[in-house]
């Protein structure tokens, strides 16, 4: 058990590490480049900065926006993305993994406050799991990832949670093997699901605004009817 | 005949056969000629279907049906996308051999995004940022490559293009000088004042468009305008050769949008205007202000709309108005091409607080307002009606129904027919008009004769 677990939090974790970092990167720089060949050929470069800024921006904090419509959803869902990088971030194991395989290091949160972020945080990823399952409306819009996505937060974050209290009902190294696996993969999930949001999120008013951006030779671009 | 497709609305010449085929061979054509790849790469990499369009979406809340919530519908394109035009998804098609587009997904397509009415409410509730009006007007370009469109507005928009009136609603020349001499004649025994529309006058400061549909059926709203021009001594004209600024390429189509806004750029050079002024219209000035950068690039040629000018005219103390002339209570709806990017929100409002004393607003207002539920052309397709009073329109009524007012300002051309078919349906006890039928009443005339010519 302690040789896959050391594998799996070492060489594995390393991997799975490195590929979230530049499949994200990858993901980015196409992305952005995307962007500049879409501007190149726009008949109008200009471009509403500061309304692109302020679209951003209103979504990252708890006011205006997020709380104009849905407020218990947009309360819990905020909760959960806030208490989910808090934990993933400043988590004591955490930063220990990384000084293991980087060399860095930062300062910690208690343990009883990181208890109750991750608390919190399965309590509110319980409840979009249900709004998913339980609305009518979220039960139309999603998708076999969007639950799968979301389930495997929840067991990362239980697992987790078990495997760093005293609390445990189960065996402490196959909690840490399931936290540890589930983590890995959804490391590697980053680049290539709709996690990709954390990477994209910076990015993503800008290329709404460019999509609007028509290239100035279209009429010599385009052809007439398909099919007459 | 007995595999005639049944479509919401009239279609010119419905295709029966390979709809699917022509669907994805039109879609390649589209992406191979424009940007719209980037974004749908994107969007299908960060759509996080968390439904919070759906609660917000005054169409979903009237239908519930799945179709009508954006983040459904923008994902019927996606997924069509992702499966044929994405290496990934070609080699899932091959793999597993499913979620190819069907005959199913065509006709989803072309009665949803038909039932949107790209209000652009969705995208600001939207954490992503995900622009469905966007996506609803892009499905709708790559059908009406196939020759789904809606009839009304094909009809309209080959009258506009390839026509011998060159306008949507087929108004002659010989007819639009009849008006304008019969909107002369009644400002003048109404207000006492010979105002004059002018034609072709050189080098103005202004050509005017407005919605050309005005010149049929909106005359006090035109009376408006011309009385403040006049009184305030802008130099503006009508252009001959073009007066719509109707632009339904907005709606369905990027070749449309140009051609529209080419023409007008054309007749500004040829009278050697030097700015565009839009009418009450929200989705002409929208495409006019928004896109002719994209199309003009030679020369930059300003866009204003008449409610800016006409807010700035009065701060500049320009025109005097009867602070007493409205005493009936009055609303204000916003015109969601106008408003939703907070273009035009404040002005009519410093118009309005100059001459209205009753005012109420709505709830919600401003960029957040509900759509009239006629937007995005479909206000102009008479056989939508029924579904346009029962759904986003009934929320609307609902809300007008709220303010409790008398009068109702809707300054657009699409927008107050729906409101007025919404009054009638509903048996609301209020009134629909232009800010600048109201201006009409209220304007302080001076006894003067002034001509551009």
């Amino acid at each position: 058990m302690n040789d896959i677990l050391n594998f799996t939090t070492g060489p594995l974790f390393s991997f799975c590490l490195a590929m979230a970092i530049l499949g994200s990167l990858r993901l980015v720089i196409i992305t952005i480049a995307d962007l500049f060949r879409s501007m190149k050929t726009a008949g109008d470069k200009k471009l509403p900065w500061m309304d692109i800024a302020i679209d951003t921006a209103s979504w990252l904090f708890p006011f205006n926006r997020l709380f104009a419509t849905r407020r218990l959803f947009s309360l819990l869902s905020f909760t959960f993305h806030a208490t989910l990088i808090l934990i993933l971030i400043f988590h004591q194991d955490h930063i220990l993994l990384i000084r293991r395989i980087a060399g860095i290091s930062w300062p910690f949160i208690d343990r009883p406050i990181v208890d109750f972020l991750a608390i919190a945080c399965i309590l509110c990823a319980i409840f979009l799991l249900s709004n998913r399952i339980f609305t009518a409306s979220g039960r139309t819009m999603s998708e076999a990832m969007d639950y799968f996505i979301l389930s495997l937060i929840l067991v990362v974050l239980i697992s987790g949670f078990f495997a760093s209290t005293d609390f445990n009902p189960f065996s402490h190294g196959a909690v840490l093997l399931v936290h540890a696996v589930c983590g890995n993969l959804i490391l590697l999930l980053i680049p290539f699901s709709r996690l990709g949001h954390m990477v994209l999120y910076p990015i993503l008013w800008v290329a709404s605004a460019v999509a609007w951006k028509f290239p100035s030779d279209s009429s010599n671009r385009r052809g007439g009817m398909v099919i007459d | 005949m007995e595999n005639q497709k049944s479509y919401p609305y009239y279609i010119e010449k419905p295709l029966e056969y390979r709809r699917v085929e022509g669907f994805l061979a039109a879609f390649e054509e589209v992406l191979k000629n424009s940007n719209y790849r980037s974004i749908l790469d994107l969007y299908s990499r960060i759509s996080m279907h968390c439904s919070r369009c759906a609660t917000e979406c005054q169409i979903y809340q009237s239908t519930g049906r799945p179709e009508d919530v954006p983040c459904y519908r923008s994902a019927i394109l996606i997924r069509i996308y992702k499966r044929h035009f994405t290496p990934l998804g070609r080699l899932k098609g091959r793999l597993f051999g499913s979620l190819s587009a069907t005959e199913a997904d065509i006709d989803q397509m072309l009665e949803s995004f038909y039932h949107c009415t790209a209000c652009g409410r969705c995208t600001m509730y939207c954490p992503m940022g995900i622009d469905h009006r966007l996506l609803t007007r892009l499905g709708r370009f790559i059908l009406s490559k196939i020759g789904i469109v809606p009839k009304a507005l094909a009809v309209s928009v080959r009258e506009q293009l390839e026509g011998e009136t060159g306008n949507t609603s087929a108004v002659p020349l010989k007819g639009l000088k009849t008006t304008i001499e019969f909107l002369e004649e009644e400002i003048l025994e109404i207000k006492g004042v010979e105002v004059r529309f002018p034609v072709d006058f050189e080098g103005a400061e202004y050509v005017f468009f407005p919605p050309v549909s005005d010149f049929l059926m909106e005359a006090d709203t035109l009376m408006g305008i011309a009385c403040v021009l006049h009184e305030a001594g802008v130099s503006w004209t009508i252009a001959s050769g073009n007066y719509d600024a109707i632009n339904y390429g907005l709606f369905y189509s990027d070749e449309v949008l140009e051609k529209v806004l080419q023409k007008m750029a054309q007749e500004v050079r040829r009278i050697k205007g030097k700015k565009i002024l839009i009418g009450e219209c929200g989705h002409a000035s929208r495409s006019a202000k928004v896109f002719l950068p994209s199309f003009n690039e030679s020369e930059e040629i300003p866009v204003v709309n008449i409610l800016e000018l006409t807010a700035q005219l009065i701060k500049d103390g320009k025109i005097e108005i009867d602070e007493n002339a409205i005493t009936e209570k009055v609303t204000y709806h916003d015109p969601c091409n106008i408003s939703r990017s907070g273009w035009i929100v404040d002005q009519p409002r410093d118009i309005i607080k100059n001459f209205i004393k009753d005012f109420v607003e709505m709830t919600p207002s401003g960029r957040y307002n509900l759509c009239c539920g006629g937007g995005g052309g479909t206000v102009s397709i008479n056989e939508l009606k029924p579904y346009r009073m029962n759904t986003g329109g009934k929320r609307k009524a609902e809300q007008l129904k709220a303010t409790g007012a008398d009068v109702v300002i809707a300054p657009c051309a699409n927008c107050k027919k729906q409101i007025g078919e919404l009054i009638a349906h509903y048996k609301l006890p209020m009134r629909h008009v232009g800010l600048h039928d109201l201006l009409f009443t209220a304007i302080k005339m001076k006894k003067q004769v002034v001509s551009n010519e």
